[in-house]
């Protein structure tokens, strides 16, 4: 990497996470404004969005090449009081506490207090939420059965297609246009309007940097930067208003409305600019043939680029949502390779380009992946290996043929799903054309824990579920399974009927015309994003615990039904005195038991049980905005939390300690090897889920050469031969982690894989650090 | 009829091509100073008395090594691996201990193996007699054949039996062409000598078609297996070989025209 770069990202890194109350202020200025006006809310919230791009302050970072921050300067970070207004003492506690901390200045502590609060108070998104549950609906959210991804932050986890390559600003006002002209009602057309309004401020906000690039350019003294900046001035007055012509052009568009999206309101997960490598190859590919590009500065733009992800943190998050995704990373995902619209190979030279960008960045954000099709080459595996082997935990592993299948599954053509890919840190979706929403997290092995006490949460005492008998008179294995099938269901109606109101919610009082206009067919059906414009809308639930909730219920099913070795009341007592007087038992429990990822059909076969139940309870409900909701299974990192809201449990685990991530097995659960675990894993039909998360440890000894790394590759191919949907690898030992965890100061820059993204050590709960060590220290004990 | 086994492991990736299942054998005809199985010599069960801890509770049980498996019982495990074989082009290994040591059980598993269509592999000392070693022949598709020491006076003392008969059979295999890949344990202070490297050298590049040697080089990964099963640890004073060692070792094959690769 270049001085240029160098400086860049340490200005990144160094940058200080600080809360920026820019956006604050200015939303509120415009709601102040307007108050009393009977403005349509889409036409609003348009304004909104204009506003604060008109009066927000610009910032040319020293040597950069693409501008534009979400705040003032690098990773000061705005907040969306309209969504989840914070208190004096909510920001006192971001400020000091030890992980994921943002500095609060005494200023915007002293603005918070006289405006923002004031004006907000009662009038936040995150209250109408929460007094519009149902007593039912709170209950289950306090005992940590599900959480709400709706609290704190607008649905997101959206990925843009490729119109901003083929389409400028006033082009797509143009298509807005043309659908006006037609038979439209007055909702549809306030809508069109805000879209419209929207495509507009962003091309003044363009054009505001353009001005102020200008001037830099006029006092700049040395010759090189004064004509980079002029350059640059050029690129945004071209773009967004009219489709890019270079790679440069592209770059600064799609960052320009990523600024748009992540500004409008706080989509979880942020934005995402899906298939870089397809997206941007024609421009490159044009340029390199005409000699206006060389591979030198595509990767010096493309690093530029990087760094502006990594200066954008996730939005602070408070409670429960700062328990689930206890991270600054906001979940950008780069997809790279996968397959072409035709079904084509569409691993380019760019591809490789990419690769090399990710691993000299070694940067939190943006996270990446690869997309592995049977179509895609060896080479394109083995170049991604040699970057995983360096223990950064990025790119993930992500099987392309499934993908498509699953998105068919749910009905979306097959052109939409060769176009589609994940985002977040698995979740599966068609890019540009879809909105699909996580909703929560569902505890799984909770809820056998609320069985187990015929409806009761023993942490509280109090009834959250429903009767189903107490489980000592249970006969049978199947009785068991039928009572945890009506506690499952119970909780999930709760859980839908609680999203449907809050999908109403964002539907009327938060729409997203910035949004909407760049995914089809918000334009054609005069829709929101958020009110069911998008082509495709889908709403998932998340499994947690499936490893857990597997090994819980074949330990009943060996001991108590089959192999008649221990009573069930003998059994729920040791658990009730959290084995503090059960050592043996738990030992035999823990220890002389089936366990799920052992490629054991006796334990596996009830995850697949648990799959099936849960998909049952879930799989093709509707949606308020006309889709469906579906399953997949992920847990960020909300297998902690809810791992501290779960007593002991009959599979030997301790109360409080972390639930079992994704589909991988319990940790250290797993005996035989990556090839069992790997066979376990796809025994569950992935192909019915928006996604599933396995995390493999290994220790870097296993990519020491290339005939090593060429074996991880074949793992790799066997996993998705099998439908598995995805894999992540952590290569570090356990001893470098120890080092880590006693001095953090000699360790900054150790980035490790939690579940489905990568975070820097240091900046993990000490639970999640000491599951890490844990995790790979098994691995390095094992071979 | 039915084999004595003492491990099976899955995902093994340095005992042939591929991803590979390697089934380890009990019984051994040498006894090697530095083995890395101590459990797998003698061929019979045995029992240990181990002490486990769990949190506070301590648990004493009986641990058993070896198992009686039938063929079939063997290929039930290796064919759960099939996916990964087809995918990298690996399959079974057979291990030890000894193979051969078992040759009927060996013979009869063996061609199971390539009736079900898996790439099979034979991990051998060498050390068995010509008829039982031509019962396999047919149905390897590699051998890993180890030679430890060309000096048979040195081999007498380090493994308890002469060379001899091991490279009568290393000659057969070159004879009738059969794929090998020679191994060869480095251990410091026993075969680590010039002279023992020329001597190696000599003997493979003698061969007419065995080209490649694979340095194994010594670790002490086995002390804590010596210690958990209670058998002494003989190479308490040996180190691993350093780097620069394997490399010069790796220099003087090469230089007799061999092609070398170094790992376990």
């Amino acid at each position: 990497m270049n001085k240029r770069i160098q400086k860049l990202r340490n200005q990144s890194l160094n940058a200080v996470n600080k809360i920026s109350h820019e956006r604050a202020v200015l939303v509120t200025e415009f709601y102040r404004s307007i108050e009393g006006k009977d403005l349509p809310v889409p036409i609003q919230r348009a304004l909104c969005f204009k506003y604060i791009f008109e009066n927000k302050k610009l910032c040319i970072n020293s040597g950069e090449l693409i501008v534009g921050e979400r705040g003032p300067a690098p990773k000061e970070t705005s907040t969306f009081p309209e969504i989840c207004l914070h208190s004096v003492s909510d920001l006192d506690l971001i400020d000091i506490r030890p992980k994921v901390s943002f500095k609060v200045s005494d200023q915007t502590r002293k603005i918070y207090e006289k405006e923002i609060i004031p004006f907000w108070t009662g009038k936040t998104n995150r209250e109408k939420l929460f007094s519009s549950m149902s007593p039912e609906w709170l209950d289950a959210y306090e005992a940590g059965i599900f959480t709400e991804f709706q609290e704190q932050r607008a649905p997101g986890h959206t990925v843009l297609g490729d119109v901003i390559y083929r389409k400028g600003m006033l082009d797509i006002i143009d298509d807005i246009d043309s659908v006006m002209a037609g038979a439209v009602s007055e909702d549809e057309k306030n809508e069109l309007e805000a879209m419209k309004i929207t495509a507009r401020a962003l091309i003044s906000f363009a054009e505001r940097y353009a001005r102020l690039l200008d001037q830099l350019a006029e006092k700049e003294k040395i010759k090189r930067r004064k004509s980079e900046l002029e350059q640059m001035a050029e690129i945004c007055r071209h773009v967004p208003a009219h489709a890019p012509r270079t790679f440069h052009e592209a770059l600064q568009y799609y960052w320009f409305v990523h600024l748009g999206v992540i500004t409008e309101l706080n989509p979880w997960d942020s934005f995402n600019p899906g298939r870089l490598d397809r997206n941007l190859f024609p421009f490159y590919h044009n340029e390199i043939n005409s000699g206006t590009l060389n591979r030198q500065k595509a990767e010096e733009l493309l690093q530029c680029f990087w760094i502006k992800f990594n200066n954008q943190p996730a939005p602070p998050k408070m409670g429960v949502t700062a328990k689930e995704s206890n991270t600054y990373t906001d979940f950008a995902l780069i997809n790279l390779g996968g397959l072409n619209t035709d079904g084509s190979d569409a691993v380019n030279e760019l591809t490789y380009l990419l690769l090399d960008v990710i691993e000299e960045m070694r940067l939190l954000q943006p996270s990446s992946m690869i997309q592995v099709s049977h179509l895609n080459p060896d080479a394109f595996i083995h170049r991604a290996l040699k970057i995983i082997k360096t223990g950064f935990g990025q790119p993930s592993v992500f099987n392309t043929d499934a993908i498509i299948k699953e998105l068919t599954l749910q009905g979306k053509s097959l052109a939409d799903a060769r176009n589609g890919g994940c985002s977040g840190c698995v979740e599966v979706g068609a890019f540009g054309t879809e909105s699909y929403t996580l909703t929560g997290y569902f505890n799984l092995p909770k809820i056998m824990e609320i069985t187990l006490n015929d409806g009761c949460d023993p942490l509280t005492g109090k009834f959250i579920g429903v009767r189903t008998g107490n489980p000592c008179d249970f006969k049978s294995f199947e009785e068991l399974m039928n009572a945890f099938k009506k506690q499952l269901f119970h909780f999930a109606n709760i859980k839908i009927e609680g999203n449907n109101k809050i999908e109403k919610l964002f539907a009327c009082n938060l729409p997203v015309p910035f949004l909407s206009l760049l995914t089809d067919d918000c334009i054609n059906n005069k829709k929101d994003y958020n009110a069911g414009g998008a082509r495709y809308n889908t709403s998932y639930i998340q499994g947690v615990g499936l490893g857990s909730l597997t090994d819980i219920l074949t330990t009943l099913k060996f001991h108590v039904y089959d192999e008649k070795t221990m009573g069930m009341g003998e059994i729920l007592g040791a658990v009730k005195d959290n084995f503090q007087n059960f050592e043996a038992m738990r030992y035999i429990l823990s220890e002389k038991t089936p366990k799920y990822g052992n490629d054991d059909d006796y334990a596996d076969d009830q995850a697949k049980l648990i799959f099936e139940i849960f998909n049952d309870a879930v799989n093709a409900r509707p949606t308020y905005k006309g889709g469906k909701f579906r399953i997949n299974f992920l847990p960020t990192t909300c297998h902690v939390y809810f791992g501290s809201k779960t007593g002991a449990t009959p599979d030997g685990r301790l109360a409080g300690v972390p639930l079992s991530e994704g589909i991988s097995p319990v940790q250290g659960a797993d005996r035989n090897g990556p090839t069992a675990v790997l066979k376990s894993a796809s025994k569950i039909d992935h192909i019915r889920t928006g996604g599933t998360l396995l995390n493999q440890k290994f220790s870097p000894s296993f990519f020491r050469d290339e005939e090593s790394i060429q074996k991880i590759g074949y793992l790799i191919r066997s996993y998705f031969r099998m439908d598995g949907h995805h894999i992540q690898f952590n290569v570090v030992n356990a001893e470098t982690l120890r080092k880590a965890k006693i001095h953090p100061e000699n360790y900054r820059d150790l980035i490790v894989r939690v579940a489905g993204y990568s975070d820097y050590f240091n900046d993990l709960g000490e639970e999640l650090q000491d599951e890490i060590i844990r995790r790979t220290e098994h691995e390095s004990a094992g071979f | 009829m039915q084999g004595l086994i003492f491990d099976i492991k899955r995902f093994a990736v340095h005992d042939g091509p591929g991803i590979r299942q390697t089934i380890f054998f009990k019984g051994c005809p040498l006894d090697c100073r530095w083995c890395h199985n101590p459990e797998s010599k003698k061929y019979s069960p045995e029992s240990f008395c181990l002490k486990r801890k769990f949190g506070n509770h301590i648990s004493e049980e009986t641990e058993s090594v070896g198992r009686w498996m039938s063929a079939g019982d063997i290929i039930d495990s290796v064919e759960k691996d099939r996916v990964f074989y087809e995918e990298s082009g690996g399959g079974v290994t057979f291990s030890g201990g000894e193979p051969l040591l078992q040759t009927d059980f060996l013979s009869e598993v063996i061609q199971l193996s390539k009736k079900s269509g898996f790439h099979t592999s034979v991990d051998t000392c060498g050390y068995a007699s010509e008829s039982d070693l031509k019962k396999i022949i047919p149905f390897t598709d590699l051998f890993l054949f180890d030679v430890k020491m060309t000096n048979n006076n040195k081999h007498k003392e380090y493994t308890g039996v002469s060379n001899e008969l091991i490279i009568k059979n290393l000659k057969l295999l070159d004879e009738i062409k059969m794929n090998v890949l020679v191994r060869y344990p480095l251990i410091p202070g026993v075969n680590d000598l010039v002279e023992d490297i020329a001597g190696l050298a000599a003997l493979v590049s003698s061969l007419k078609n065995i080209r490649t040697v694979c340095i194994l080089p010594f670790h002490r990964l086995s002390e804590a297996k010596h210690k958990k099963f209670g058998y002494t640890y003989r190479m308490g004073g040996t180190m691993e070989p350093e780097k620069s060692k394997i490399e010069t070792v790796s220099e003087i094959l090469k230089s007799s025209g061999l092609t070398v690769r170094t790992g376990s």
